[in-house]
């Protein structure tokens, strides 16, 4: 695909295991730049979890993932998932905070940017997603396609190197999917680097370079989307495709 | 027995002194109960290894026995161990008992907030004492600002058992003009109108900070 310079993320024979069960077996896995990779598989085939161990939330039993080429230890965790953007299904915005406090204090505290920078970076973001008026809402005060807006831009606010989604619209009502499904794509438009787990196979299609496809802890099929979609041989994958997309 | 209006009068300023001394106790007594007690509920809420088991017996045993025999225990056990004041003993007691109380409601606040907030916040970069102190205390404190408040109005009440460690508190002067004018309606009464007349401050405040806190959101409304 291409040299070892443009990967992002790197995992080796990671396996994780809620006790007995194995969610990740033995898994291996190159993200690239610019690449837009579409997870999707049955529930429970692991998708969450192989999201959620790239950032440390959950502990991997054995393996490495490797972030610029740099192994993912206790130690740089912090400094790791500060330069990856994580958006999750149910939003988990601060409900503490406004909307500018919610967007700010990361950038702030951890990034060291001035207040004015970052009220302004806030601001314009707020503006290319359509809810330039939002700044002094707090997340209760928000529609769900809102708050989901909201997240993506606290994500990108720490001028992320990639960002990962956990099923970003499968919380909300269908007049909100589109709205959220469009500012990611202006992400994609903006080149940036995504792991999206998603159910909407139309927007999968459309958006990724790059489909995969997870069943039992495993990636069954790792495919371009051109031939994810057409020239698949895997018999579980042709299952999944056509139920899906009855749907 | 009617209330001696005279008496009242010669009284009023040592009643108004020792009216001081309660309002500077409980005062004292609730700031610093509340820091210790948003301290000691973050630790049960976190349990690390060890310590947890220590705090969560110093909560259990605070809530579960009489606040006079913790005040004695502390006047007459710690005064053995080291010379400290009974004022000293006394803003220790009530900080240990109301700080207990309080202890476990943010306990419960903390684990009342989903646990998604926490993850959002770990994905951010943050720190895990990063994460209490700017996301999850907060949202906590606010859940039990209520019960904090209605902390303040008992911690004037419980200042009474003071008078017991020689405190010159309230219910003390009470006592005192009793025994010297026979006259337990007029001292008593007076003490207890005064407690009143705290409560009702205390529910004041607490009206304003109400409204406050709903100003806030609703100015973000329009
Ligand atoms: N914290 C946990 N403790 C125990 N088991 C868990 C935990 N989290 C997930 N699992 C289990 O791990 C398996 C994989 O879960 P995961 O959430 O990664 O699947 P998924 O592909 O994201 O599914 P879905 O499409 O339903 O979101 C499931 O069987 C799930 O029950
Ligand atoms: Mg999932």
């Amino acid at each position: 695909m291409s040299d070892n310079n443009n990967i992002v993320l790197s995992l080796k024979n990671v396996t994780k295991k809620f006790g007995d069960l194995t969610v990740l077996d033995n898994m291996s896995l190159d993200i690239h730049e610019h690449e837009i990779v579409v997870l999707c598989g049955p529930s429970g085939g692991g998708k969450s979890t192989l999201l959620r161990s790239i950032n440390g939330l959950e502990k991997i039993n054995s393996g490495e993932i490797y972030y610029r080429g740099e192994l993912v230890t206790n130690k740089n965790i912090k400094s790791v998932r500060s330069h990856i953007g994580m958006v999750f299904q149910s939003f988990n915005l601060f409900d503490n905070l406004t909307v500018r406090d919610n967007l700010t204090i990361a950038p702030i505290k951890i990034l060291k940017k001035t207040k004015a920078e970052a009220v302004e970076k806030a601001q314009s973001y707020l503006d290319t997603f359509g809810i330039g008026d939002k700044m002094d809402h707090y997340p209760h005060q928000l529609s769900g396609g809102q708050k989901q807006r909201v997240a993506i831009v606290r994500s990108m606010m720490m001028e992320p190197d990639v960002m990962l989604f956990d099923e970003p619209t499968s919380a909300l009502d269908p007049e909100m999917i589109k709205e959220v499904l469009d500012a990611i794509r202006r992400l994609a438009e903006m080149g940036m680097t995504m792991v999206i787990v998603t159910h909407e196979i139309g927007f999968a299609r459309e958006v990724s370079s790059r489909m995969l496809f997870l069943e039992n802890a495993k990636i069954r099929v790792d495919a371009s989307t051109e031939d994810f979609f057409t020239n698949t041989e895997d018999e579980r994958l042709k299952q999944f495709l056509s139920v899906i997309l009855k749907h | 027995m009617t209330f001696n209006w005279r008496v009242f009068q010669t009284t009023f300023p040592d009643f108004m002194r020792a009216t001081g001394v309660t309002i500077q106790y409980a005062v004292i007594a609730i700031v610093i109960a509340v820091i210790w007690g948003i301290f000691i509920g973050s630790i049960n809420f976190r349990r690390p290894k060890g310590i947890w088991r220590i705090t969560s017996a110093y909560v259990c045993f605070f809530r579960e026995t009489p606040l006079l025999v913790q005040i004695y225990f502390l006047f007459y056990g710690l005064s053995r161990l080291m010379p400290v004041s009974a004022s000293i003993i006394a803003v220790a007691a009530l900080v240990l008992n109301d700080g207990a109380f309080i202890a476990e409601n943010v306990r419960g606040g903390l684990q009342s907030i989903n646990k998604g907030q926490e993850e959002a916040a770990y994905a951010l970069g943050f720190s895990k004492f990063q994460t209490m102190i700017y996301f999850l205390i907060p949202q906590a404190v606010t859940k039990v600002q209520d019960s904090i408040m209605n902390m303040v109005s008992i911690i004037i009440k419980d200042t009474s058992l003071l008078m017991w460690i020689t405190i010159t508190e309230l219910t003390y002067m009470a006592h005192r003009v009793n025994s010297k004018y026979y006259q337990p309606v007029t001292a008593y009464l007076t003490a207890a109108v005064i407690y009143m007349a705290l409560f009702l401050s205390v529910q004041g405040i607490k009206k304003l900070m109400d409204r406050r806190s709903q100003k806030k959101y609703e100015l973000s409304e329009s």
